[in-house]
């Protein structure tokens, strides 16, 4: 009981936090020994718990191999205090660092990997580090380390089982600060982003792989901490602890308590570390009775028990208007053409989809792209932005190279796109959709972050401000709150512009902004596109539907099968031969008539 | 400021809480605790070591129980884990309990033990075998069993004297236990001189095939193998050696005397050996064969490895409580320190200074006619037939 009113902490506002932060700190002095106990396993597991949930329930990352962590932490603690002679505060800090090393040394070779093969290689990791402390002289072998002393605070030495209570509640207070702090940061969002859609998130402008490599690290310190104080506690550290059920245990208190919930976690490791003890009366069968206890829950709520929420988002009264510099696409400064495409060819297993295009986009100029399907002109934009690496040709943004660079490093450079299907963040707020677009406009790293420091705040508060501002910007001011997936499909496209135009980009690539709208709906479009060139953004649109291309674009490519096959304003391109041959099509007897002509394309 | 208050706090909680410790009945039955895995992989041995508390408790209390109180048994599981062994000792501790006789895997025994030295209570382990549980200086602690660093020389011993082994390949699993037997084995091995370690590495448990660690140790020729893991991957390891034609003499680790070996080898296993604290059945005396009876009608299949040994860790419990005419924690320890030999099931028990049984025995067993059958024991440092165990066997 005591436990499930622990876990409403995230409903409960800094009133219920004291309270329930006081209730921990009685509970020693009412409980028995024997309960004391299980508390602080509970404690040690909601530790354990937060940091893989940065790693699982933040990033995506399915790691089974966690206790490898936990090992590092309760190793470095146990060796340092028996053979350097460090007391145990000052193993605090060796532990997390050391644990954060490794999980570099973990994360940076396989976190290439997609999710199924990085739970391999993290199980693999778990077993080597495991294997490596039994078969270490140095890590005492399978007995592994002994008679490491118990912390002495202010000269009073802890012993009790009270005593260690109140160190692993001081420790998950220590972890619920830091870890509250990066959830809700631009690192958390960076994360919550990549778990959704990595692809996505890699094309708005977050590094996935450094991000992936801090979740990592960030996780990894959690475990570290916890380490520590499983070897203070029980004097004994040996590989016996941390296989491979030690990781599952761990994973399980996060995905029962909800992935990316923090109360959630708390009440996973209460249930986790809880139940078998209310079950202690039925013996023998006790552990399948929790594990059917396990399976039941899961059945009933699927989602954990304390489920992630989205942040609840306040939307400003007024809105929000920042100045022009703040919105506007940047001053380059360079005198050519904004974009310049070159002699571009890419091929799929030899399937030529785009040979030899090349066009240059003027600063401020709107230019479509048009034609069939299987044209390739989506294949022309993941090429400019990185998705795919051309065979040959050349790309400048305002005179710099973007071939060879990453999809987020293309963003940085001041390209955004949209998607053909829409890829929303979807199960995130609209807000958090267009502050994880904001993502290479910000500065904030994991530092700033952990400290909190006032730039910190002031930063996040004006990100706030100016995703506010975009939400109005594309006509969703009212819905800053509302989970992506859930709004309606104009909506979505709507907010998947906002989220791009959020980097400040210099050039936007729209890819079929139209598509399914209905006609009213293509007007309202109509008019942001006005709008954002207003912002002297430069655009360059993929659409199918020629009245809006013919209204809006200032010149039009027409590709054909890979190769563009005519250029000019809309006007000429519309009565051009070739483009009404392979794309726009004509009656049946005109096409007999020029057929003849100009012979086989 | 804030920081001398905190610790100011946390005395006075901890000055609280000795007034909250448990009051120790001085009526009613004397309860002794035993902590044991009664769920997980080593559920079986558990519950085995339970039973035989149980039949102890009531066999003591059929005579005239302790210091005229009856015995109850109190057991608590800790799934052979570190953290839920601490859990189950508070358990323990706080039910009242008076003194301790169980445990089982060394890596949950140990911080155990500490929970209760912090408590003043004695534990007398049945089953830990790791030497680091009698090291940890604690007056408190005792067990009834052999030593890991006394059953690796005993096998070394064995290979080497009786077996006349030139070239030993030892394969273990990386559990704490088995690398420690191995290990121990090994140097033993060194130590008597004129044997070649061929092979000394680590199998992955769980796995169903390990024919090509087999097939690397077949090419390096040994005379014995010795497996110093657990019974499940033995059974496959004699299995496929003996399938790949390896000609060897085959012996494993003291966690292998267990009829599941015996059912998944089958006929392989004969002629495996076995370096083993004695077992029920291959123990001489009436009263082991009053408790195997006594075991199978109860609970209808034979007691397990370590039930003796349990069965005489309450024994000499009890015994000590009744010298030193106290259930007091303190005097019962004091108590069991004095121990000299004391008549129990698996022989003659005296605890030495540190609290290890004094000539702890080993002997092996054979795998005959699929069975275990009693092989040889050292007297006096020669290898004989142990013939007490087949006699008593056939009566």
């Amino acid at each position: 009981m005591r436990l499930g009113a622990f876990a409403k902490a995230g409903i409960l506002g800094r009133g219920g936090v004291a309270l329930l932060l006081i209730a921990a700190l009685v509970f020693p002095l009412l409980a028995d020994n024997y309960e004391i106990s299980v508390g602080t396993g509970i404690l040690t597991y909601a530790v354990l718990g937060l940091g893989l949930n940065i790693v699982v329930g933040y990033a995506g990352l399915l790691d089974l191999g966690y206790a490898a962590f936990f090992a590092i932490g309760a190793y470095a603690a146990g060796l340092l205090t028996t053979k350097a002679g460090f007391t145990y505060w000052e193993t605090v800090p060796a532990s997390m660092l050391l644990a954060g090393l490794s999980g570099i040394v973990v994360g940076y070779p396989t976190l290439r990997l997609r999710s199924d093969y990085l739970a391999i290689v993290t199980l693999g990791f778990g077993e080597i580090i495991r294997i490596t402390a039994t078969n270490l002289d140095y890590t005492g072998g399978p007995d592994g380390i002994w008679g490491i002393p118990h912390p002495v605070f202010f000269g009073y030495r802890l012993s009790t089982q009270r005593d260690f209570f109140y160190l692993v509640l001081g420790l998950l207070v220590l972890t619920l600060y830091f870890v509250r702090r990066l959830a809700v940061s631009r690192l958390g969002r960076a994360w919550l982003g990549l778990r959704e859609d990595e692809d996505a998130a890699e094309a708005v402008g977050v590094p996935a792989l450094r991000v992936k490599l801090l979740a990592y690290i960030m996780g990894a310190l959690w475990a570290g901490l916890a380490g520590g104080f499983f070897a203070t506690r029980l004097g004994v550290v040996n590989p016996q602890s941390f296989t491979y059920l030690q990781s599952v245990l761990i994973l399980i208190v996060v995905v029962l308590g909800g992935m990316g919930s923090i109360p959630g976690v708390i009440l996973g490791a209460a249930v986790v570390v809880g139940l078998p003890e209310v079950l202690r009366s039925i013996q023998g069968w006790r552990m399948l009775a929790f594990s059917l206890g396990l399976v039941v829950l899961m059945l009933a709520r699927p989602q954990g028990l304390w489920p992630m929420r989205g942040r609840k988002v306040a939307v400003p009264r007024e809105s929000p208007r920042p100045a022009r510099s703040e919105i506007a696409a940047p001053e380059t400064g360079y005198e050519g053409p904004l974009l310049e495409v070159e002699g571009l060819r890419c091929s799929f297993g030899g399937l030529v989809a785009v040979d030899d295009v090349g066009f240059a986009v003027r600063r401020g100029e709107l230019l479509s792209i048009i034609g069939p399907n299987g044209a390739g002109k989506t294949t022309v934009f993941n090429a400019i932005t990185g998705v795919v690496a051309p065979e040959r040709g050349a790309v400048r943004l305002a005179g710099v190279p973007l071939i060879g660079r990453a999809p987020h490093a293309v963003v940085e450079a001041g390209l955004a796109r949209t998607f053909q299907g829409i890829r929303l963040f979807r199960s995130l707020t609209a807000l958090d959709n267009v502050l994880i677009g904001m993502h290479p406009r910000l500065a904030v790293g994991v530092v700033g972050t952990l400290l909190h420091a006032p730039h910190v705040k002031r930063e996040e508060a004006a990100a706030a401000a100016t995703g506010h501002f975009w939400l109005d910007f594309v006509g969703l001011a009212g819905k800053a709150g509302h989970i992506a997936g859930e709004l309606p499909y104009g909506d979505q496209r709507r907010l998947e512009i906002a989220r791009a135009l959020a980097s400040r980009p210099l050039l936007l690539l729209l890819d079929e902004p139209a598509a399914g709208m209905n006609p009213s709906e293509k007007g309202a479009l109509m008019r942001l596109v006005a709008r954002i060139r207003e912002l002297g953004t430069t655009i360059i649109l993929i659409e199918h539907d020629m009245n809006l291309v013919m209204r809006v674009s200032d010149r039009v490519i027409v590709l054909d099968r890979g190769r563009c096959i005519a250029s000019g304003p809309p006007d000429a391109v519309q009565a051009d031969e070739r483009v009404i041959d392979a794309y726009l099509g004509r009656d049946e007897a005109e096409a007999e008539a020029v057929e003849a002509p100009l012979g086989p394309a | 400021m804030e920081k001398q208050k905190l610790a100011m706090l946390v005395a006075a909680l901890a000055l609280g809480g000795a007034a909250l410790a448990p009051a120790r009945a001085a009526e009613g039955p004397v309860k002794i605790g035993v902590p044991a895995p009664l769920t997980g992989s080593y559920a079986s041995a558990g519950t085995d070591i339970a039973n035989a508390a149980m039949i102890a408790a009531e066999d003591i209390n059929k005579k005239s129980g302790v210091l005229g109180r009856k015995i109850a048994i109190d057991t608590a599981d800790d799934q052979c884990d570190a953290q839920i062994g601490v859990q189950a000792a508070e358990k323990l501790v706080q039910s009242g309990d008076q003194a301790i006789a169980g445990g089982y895997c060394s890596s949950a025994a140990i911080p155990e033990s500490s929970v209760f030295h912090d408590h003043g209570l004695p534990f007398v382990a049945d089953a830990s075998t790791n030497p680091r549980l009698t090291e940890q200086g604690f007056a408190d602690v005792f067990r009834v069993i052999g030593r890991d660093d006394e059953q690796g020389p005993f096998a070394a011993n064995f290979m080497k004297n009786e077996l006349h082994a030139k070239r030993v390949a030892i394969i273990h699993d990386n559990t704490v236990y088995a690398r420690g037997l191995a290990e121990q084995t090994r140097a033993a091995l060194k130590k008597l001189g004129g044997v070649d370690i061929v092979y000394f590495d680590a199998i992955t448990p769980g796995q169903s095939d390990y024919t090509s660690v087999l097939s690397v140790v077949k090419s390096d020729n040994p005379d014995v193998i010795y497996y110093t893991g657990y019974y499940s991957e033995a059974a496959l390891i004699v299995k496929e050696a003996r399938a790949l034609g390896v000609k060897a003499t085959l012996m494993a680790g003291d966690a292998n005397n267990d009829p599941t070996l015996l059912k998944v080898a089958g006929p392989a296993a004969n002629g495996l050996i076995i370096t083993t604290a004695p077992l029920a059945q291959f123990l001489g005396g009436s009263e082991v064969q009053n408790f195997i009876k006594e075991y199978q009608s109860r609970f209808g299949h034979e007691p397990g490895p370590y039930s003796v040994y349990e069965y005489d860790a309450i024994g000499v419990t009890a015994a000590a409580m009744d010298r030193a005419k106290s259930t007091d924690p303190q005097k019962v320890a004091a108590a069991l320190h004095q121990t000299k030999d004391y008549h129990g099931i698996t022989g003659t028990i005296s605890f030495n200074q540190q609290g290890d049984r004094e000539n702890a025995v080993y002997i092996t067993l054979i795998v005959k006619n699929d069975q275990f059958t009693a092989y040889k024991a050292l007297e006096n440092g020669h290898w004989v037939d142990v013939k007490a165990a087949s006699k008593a066997k056939a009566g």
